[in-house]
C-alpha cells in the first residue's frame, strides 16, 4: 500500500495473502494467483540495474521505519551515495523534491530526513546549500499562500538544519513572524491568525534547540515566549467549543495554544530538555561540527494574509484521570509535541487512510528510543513494564490523536468518516493492541455523557455504531445492563438506545437484536422487524378509514387528479360537517400517509411516488400556516419505529420545496416537544436542516463577490439578504423554543412525567441550546468578517460548494 | 491521466480510479491521449460487492458519511429485477466523490468490504447485471459460497436455473 521500499513490499504481500481477499476461494484458484505473483515477481523485481535514484527514493522514504535497520547506518549510507551522485541533476532535483514532500506528508520523519542533509553537507557543502535555498523558496510560497501547516513544517526542518545555519539562522525569521501576530493580536485577532502564528513559532522552538543546542541563545527563545505570552486573545467564541460544559466536566476546557505556551515556560525553568524528540544526528556530531555552515536566506513577510477563520483548537483526551497516566499530561510539553505530530500526520495522510495507520502504530520508532512503553503492553501491566521508565502507551497515544479530531468543534478539518476509517485501519493493523485502548475510550466517553456537547454526543453515537459495524457488532453490552433500568431520557440511556438505533440503520432488526443480550430485546421491539409499517386505515378506530383505503389505492393506481381532489374534498367537508377543528387537516394526512406507505419499499419507491405527486403535496403545504408542520409530523409518524427513514425523507421534501427549513425546524422543537430533545434522529433533522440553511447563506455571500455584471450582483445581495433573514429566523425559533424549556416556561414531557425526567429534560434542552447557539454565532461573526473583507480588500474567496436543488433529485422510476 | 501528475505523493492515494476504467478505455488509447480525462469532475461512483440483501437505506445511511447523495441507483438482476450486488452511488460534488473513494472504499457495508471506484456517469441500462443468467458476471462461475450473493455461482448451480430464461 505504502511506497516504503523494497523490503517491505514482500511483508505487504504477505499480509495480503493472508486478508479478505482470499478466504473463501478454491484453492487451485490461489494457487494459480500465487504463481502468477511469483513469476511476476521474478521477472520485475530482479533488475540487473537500479536507477540510483529510485534507489534514493526508496531509502529515503524508507528512514526510520524498520526498527531492526539501526537509523545512523541509513543515514551514513544516504548520506554517502547522495555526495556520490550529486553531479547529476536528476538526483540533485529529484531529492529536493522528494524530500520537501516527505517534509509536508510524513512529519514523524523530519528530525530523520534533517540528518541526512547534515551529514551530506558534512561530505559534500553544495548540498546543504541547494536545500536551504529550494527549501527557503519553498517557505517563502507557503508563508505568501498563507498555508499554515506546509509552513510549520517547513520551518521545522529548517529549525532542524540549524547546526548548519550560520549567524542568526532562523532567528530573525521567528522574530519577524512574532512580530505580524503581535499586529495581528493588536487588531484583535477575530481571525484566529494570530493564534495558530503564535502556534507555529512556539512549536518550532523546540525543533531548533533539539537540533543546535546554543545555536539560538536560551535567552532569545525565553524573551519571544515572553513576548508571544503579551499577545494571547481569547476568540469570543471559545466558550462554546469546549467539549464538555457543566460541573461534572472530566477537566476544565483548555486552549492548545496556551497549554504550549505554558509547557515552554515550565521548560525555561528547567533547562529546556525535549527529552522525547529524537536527535539522530547525535552520532555524526564530530562530523557536522566541522562541515561548511550556509547563511540563512531572507524571509519577506506577506503583504495579503487571506484565508477564513481559524479556531482555536482545544484539549480534548479519553484517557485523563486514569489509574496510570498513558498519555503524558496535558501541561507538558511531550504532550504538545506529540498531539501536534501525531495530528498533523493524521491531517496530511487523508488521502490514504492505511498508510495513516501504519504511522500511528510505528509511532514509537519517530521519536526518542525510550519514550514509550513496549507496544500492545496491557493496561494492567503498566508499573511492572514500565519499571519507572515511560508509562506512555503508544496506541493510547494515537487513540486519543484521532479522538481529538472527531470531537473537534466547530468541525474537525476531514469529515468525520474519515477518522473513523482511520480507527478501524488502526484496529485491523494491531486488533490485540489496539482494541483494550479503544474499550478504554469508550468507557471514559461513555462515563461522560452527562457534560459531553449534544453535537458530539450524535458524533459519538455515530462513530460507535459505524465501528462496531466494522467488527461484527461485537461490544461488551453486558457491562451496561445496570444502566437500562435508567430514565429513557437519561443521557446513558439514551445512548445506548441511539446507538442500537443506528446500528439497525446500518444493517436491520434482526441481525442487531442477535449481538445484543436478551435483557435489551426491549430496544428493539418486533415492530421494528417489520418490512413495512402498518397503514394506520387498515385499522377501524381511526377517522375516515374507508377513504384512507380509497385515497391509496387511487395514488397507487395513478388515477387522475380530479378524482383524488374530489375524494379529498369530500373528506374535509365531512371533517367540516362533524365540527372537528382544522377540518382539513385530516385529508393532508392522509395523503401523506398514502405516499409514505406508496413508497415504503425503498428510497427510490418513495422519491419517484413524491415526485410524481410534488404538485399536489405542494398545494397542500400551502393550505395554511401550520400545514408543511402537519406534513413532517405525518411523515415521522409513518416511520416511527424507524425514525431514521423518516428524517431523510423529510429532507427529501426540503429539497424538492415542498416543506421549508423553518416548518422541519417548528416540528421537531415545538410539536415533537421536549421528549424529542434525547432522541439522535431529532437532533439530526435539526442539524441536517440548519447547516443546509446556513450552507445556501454563505453560497450566496461568496456570489457577492464573484466576477458578475452588475444586476446580477444586485440580484445575489438580495437573495443573500433574504437567506440571512431566514436563518436569522430560523435560529430564533429554535433559540426562544429550546429556552422557554431551559427555563422552565413551558413544561417539557407530558402528563405525570416525573420530576427528575423533568429536570433531565431540562438539562437536555440546555445542551441543545448551546451547540445550535454556537452554530449561529459562528455564522453571525463569519459574515461579519466577510463584510470587513469586503470593505477593505476585496471579498474573500469561499469554497464554491454546488448548490443543492430539489428539482435533480428525480430518481430513477423502478419497475 | 492529468490530474495524476500534480505531484508524485510519498504515499499512495486511495482516490485513483481503478485498473477496470484504465482497461475499459484502453481500448480506444490513441484518441484517448488527447482527450480529457472523464473522471476529472466524476461525481458518481460504482460500488461493488455488496450482498443481494443490502437495502437502499444501508447503503444511504453509510454513503452519506461522505456528502448529501444526489442519486441512489441499484443494481439489479436483468431478468428478476432484484438486486444483484451493485450500485452506482452519485454526489452532489466531485469531492465528495474522492472522499468516498478514501474514506469508505476497503470498508464494511452489512459485514462485506465493499469496493468503490470512480464512475463516468450512470446511464440507463447500466444498473442490469451483465451475466448471463442476468447477474453481475463475477457470480456466474464463482465457485466459492457467498451467501451473500446467491451461493456458488449460478452456472454451477446444476441445469435446474440452467436455460430457465426459455420459461
Amino acid at each position: 500500500m505504502v511506497d516504503r521500499g523494497g523490503r517491505y513490499e514482500r511483508d505487504n504481500r504477505e499480509r495480503d495473502r493472508g486478508g479478505f481477499r482470499d478466504q473463501g476461494r478454491p484453492q487451485h484458484f490461489k494457487k494459480r494467483r500465487y504463481q502468477d505473483d511469483d513469476e511476476r515477481e521474478y521477472r520485475h523485481q530482479r533488475p540487473r540495474y537500479e536507477d540510483p535514484m529510485v534507489r534514493l527514493r526508496k531509502d529515503v522514504l524508507a528512514i526510520a521505519e524498520s526498527p531492526l535497520i539501526k537509523v545512523e547506518d541509513s543515514i551514513r549510507s544516504i548520506a554517502k551515495s547522495l555526495s556520490a551522485h550529486w553531479d547529476h541533476e536528476a538526483i540533485r532535483k529529484g531529492f529536493v523534491t522528494l524530500i520537501k514532500t516527505l517534509v509536508v506528508e510524513q512529519p514523524f520523519k523530519i528530525p530523520f530526513v534533517a540528518a541526512i542533509v547534515l551529514c551530506a553537507n558534512a561530505q559534500k557543502h553544495e548540498i546543504g546549500k541547494l536545500v536551504l535555498d529550494e527549501f527557503a523558496a519553498q517557505l517563502q510560497e507557503y508563508l505568501d499562500k498563507c498555508e499554515w501547516r506546509n509552513f510549520k513544517l517547513t520551518l521545522r526542518f529548517m529549525g532542524s538544519i540549524s547546526c548548519m545555519l550560520d549567524g542568526e539562522g532562523v532567528a530573525t525569521l521567528l522574530n519577524d513572524l512574532a512580530n505580524l501576530t503581535g499586529d495581528l493580536a493588536a487588531e484583535g485577532g477575530s481571525s484566529g491568525l494570530s493564534e495558530e502564528l503564535s502556534f507555529v513559532i512556539l512549536i518550532t522552538i523546540p525543533y531548533i534547540l533539539t537540533a543546535a543546542p546554543g545555536g539560538i541563545t536560551e535567552e532569545f527563545l525565553t524573551t519571544l515566549i515572553e513576548r508571544l505570552e503579551g499577545m494571547q486573545v481569547t476568540s469570543a467564541v471559545e466558550p462554546l467549543l469546549s467539549p464538555y460544559a457543566g460541573p461534572n466536566a472530566p477537566y476544565p476546557p483548555m486552549n492548545n495554544t496556551s497549554l504550549l505556551l505554558k509547557a515552554l515556560k515550565d521548560e525555561a525553568a528547567s533547562g529546556f530538555k525535549f527529552e522525547i524528540l529524537a536527535r539522530p544526528w547525535e552520532p555524526f556530531l564530530a562530523e557536522l561540527e566541522a562541515a561548511t555552515k550556509h547563511f540563512f536566506p531572507t524571509i519577506s513577510m506577506p503583504t495579503a494574509l487571506e484565508g477564513g477563520t481559524i479556531f482555536p483548537k482545544i484539549y480534548f483526551s479519553v484517557f485523563q484521570g486514569a489509574v496510570h497516566e498513558t498519555v503524558p499530561p496535558p501541561t507538558s510539553i511531550t504532550s504538545s509535541i506529540l498531539r501536534d505530530s501525531i495530528g498533523d500526520t493524521i491531517g496530511l495522510l487523508d488521502f490514504n487512510r492505511i498508510a495513516c495507520a501504519r504511522f500511528l502504530i510505528d509511532v514509537d520508532c519517530y521519536f526518542s528510543p525510550n519514550a514509550f512503553l513496549k507496544r500492545a503492553t496491557p493496561f494492567d501491566k503498566i508499573p511492572e513494564v514500565a519499571e519507572g521508565k515511560s508509562t506512555w502507551k503508544p496506541e493510547d497515544v494515537c487513540v486519543d490523536a484521532i479522538f481529538t479530531n472527531i470531537f473537534q468543534l466547530p468541525q474537525p478539518e476531514h469529515k468525520l468518516v474519515y477518522y473513523h476509517a482511520t480507527l478501524t485501519e488502526v484496529c485491523k493493523l494491531a486488533p490485540q493492541a489496539v482494541a483494550p485502548s479503544l474499550g478504554r475510550a469508550i468507557r471514559y466517553l461513555y462515563r461522560n455523557l452527562e457534560s459531553m456537547d449534544v453535537e458530539l454526543r450524535y458524533r459519538f453515537i455515530d462513530w460507535f455504531a459505524h465501528h462496531l459495524s466494522n467488527f461484527g457488532y461485537t461490544w461488551k453490552w453486558t457491562e451496561w445492563i445496570p444502566d437500562l433500568e435508567l430514565s429513557k431520557v437519561h443521557p446513558r440511556r439514551s445512548f445506548i438506545q441511539e446507538a442500537v438505533e443506528k446500528e439497525i440503520r446500518l444493517s436491520f432488526a434482526n441481525r442487531i437484536k442477535s449481538t445484543l443480550p436478551e435483557q435489551y430485546c426491549d430496544l428493539v421491539p418486533e415492530d421494528k422487524e417489520k418490512e413495512l409499517p402498518d397503514f394506520k386505515f387498515e385499522s377501524d378506530d381511526i377517522a375516515f378509514p374507508e377513504e384512507g383505503k380509497q385515497l391509496l389505492n387511487l395514488i397507487r393506481q395513478k388515477a387522475p387528479n380530479e378524482e383524488v381532489d374530489t375524494l379529498m374534498n369530500a373528506i374535509t367537508d365531512a371533517a367540516n360537517n362533524k365540527g372537528l377543528p382544522d377540518p382539513s387537516k385530516y385529508a393532508r394526512d392522509m395523503y401523506m400517509t398514502c405516499i409514505c406507505h406508496i413508497g415504503a419499499k425503498s428510497l427510490s419507491h418513495v422519491l419517484s411516488c413524491i415526485e410524481r405527486c410534488k404538485d399536489k403535496l405542494t398545494q397542500l403545504g400551502q393550505e395554511s400556516s401550520q400545514a408543511q408542520r402537519q406534513i413532517v409530523g405525518t411523515v415521522m409518524r409513518y416511520w416511527a419505529e424507524q425514525p431514521g427513514i423518516g428524517a431523510n425523507v423529510i429532507d427529501k421534501l426540503l429539497n424538492y420545496s415542498i416543506l421549508t427549513p423553518l416548518s422541519v425546524i417548528e416540528w421537531v422543537i415545538l410539536d415533537a416537544g421536549g421528549e424529542a430533545l434525547p432522541r439522535g434522529h431529532a437532533w439530526e433533522m435539526v442539524n441536517t436542516t440548519t447547516r443546509k440553511v446556513v450552507l445556501r447563506t454563505r453560497n450566496l455571500a461568496s456570489a457577492r463577490g464573484e466576477d458578475l455584471p452588475e444586476e446580477q450582483i444586485a440580484i445575489a445581495e438580495q437573495q443573500h439578504e433574504v437567506a440571512k433573514a431566514e436563518q436569522a429566523e430560523l435560529f430564533k425559533v429554535v433559540m426562544e423554543g429550546l429556552g422557554r424549556y431551559e427555563d422552565g416556561g413551558v413544561v417539557v414531557g407530558k402528563e405525570g412525567t416525573s420530576g427528575e425526567d423533568v429536570e433531565l429534560l431540562k438539562w437536555w434542552a440546555a445542551s441543545w441550546l448551546r451547540a445550535l447557539k454556537r452554530q449561529r454565532d459562528i455564522e453571525e461573526a463569519e459574515e461579519a468578517m466577510r463584510v470587513n473583507a469586503g470593505a477593505g480588500a476585496g471579498a474573500m474567496e469561499e469554497d464554491g460548494e454546488e448548490e443543492k436543488g430539489g428539482d435533480e433529485n428525480a430518481m430513477e422510476e423502478e419497475a | 491521466m492529468s490530474h495524476h501528475q500534480q505531484h508524485q505523493s510519498t504515499v499512495e492515494r486511495l482516490d485513483r480510479p481503478s485498473t477496470y476504467y484504465e482497461k475499459s478505455s484502453k481500448r480506444n488509447r490513441d484518441d484517448a491521449a488527447n482527450k480529457e480525462d472523464p473522471l476529472k469532475d466524476a461525481t458518481t461512483l460504482y460500488v461493488g460487492n455488496l450482498s443481494f440483501y443490502t437495502t437502499e437505506e444501508q447503503i444511504h445511511e453509510l454513503f452519506s458519511k461522505c456528502g448529501e447523495i444526489k442519486r441512489l441507483v441499484m443494481g439489479l438482476d436483468r431478468f428478476a429485477k432484484t438486486p444483484c450486488g451493485f450500485c452506482f452511488v452519485e454526489y452532489y460534488t466531485h469531492e465528495d466523490a474522492l472522499d468516498c473513494m478514501k474514506y469508505i472504499g476497503g470498508t464494511k457495508l452489512d459485514e462485506r468490504i465493499v469496493r468503490t471506484d470512480l464512475d463516468p456517469g450512470f446511464k440507463e441500462g447500466r444498473q442490469y447485471g451483465r451475466g448471463k443468467s442476468g447477474g453481475q458476471v463475477r457470480d456466474e462461475y464463482r465457485e466459492d459460497y457467498d451467501a451473500g450473493r446467491g451461493g456458488y455461482g449460478r452456472s454451477l448451480q446444476g441445469g435446474k436455473e440452467m436455460g430457465s430464461e426459455y420459461d
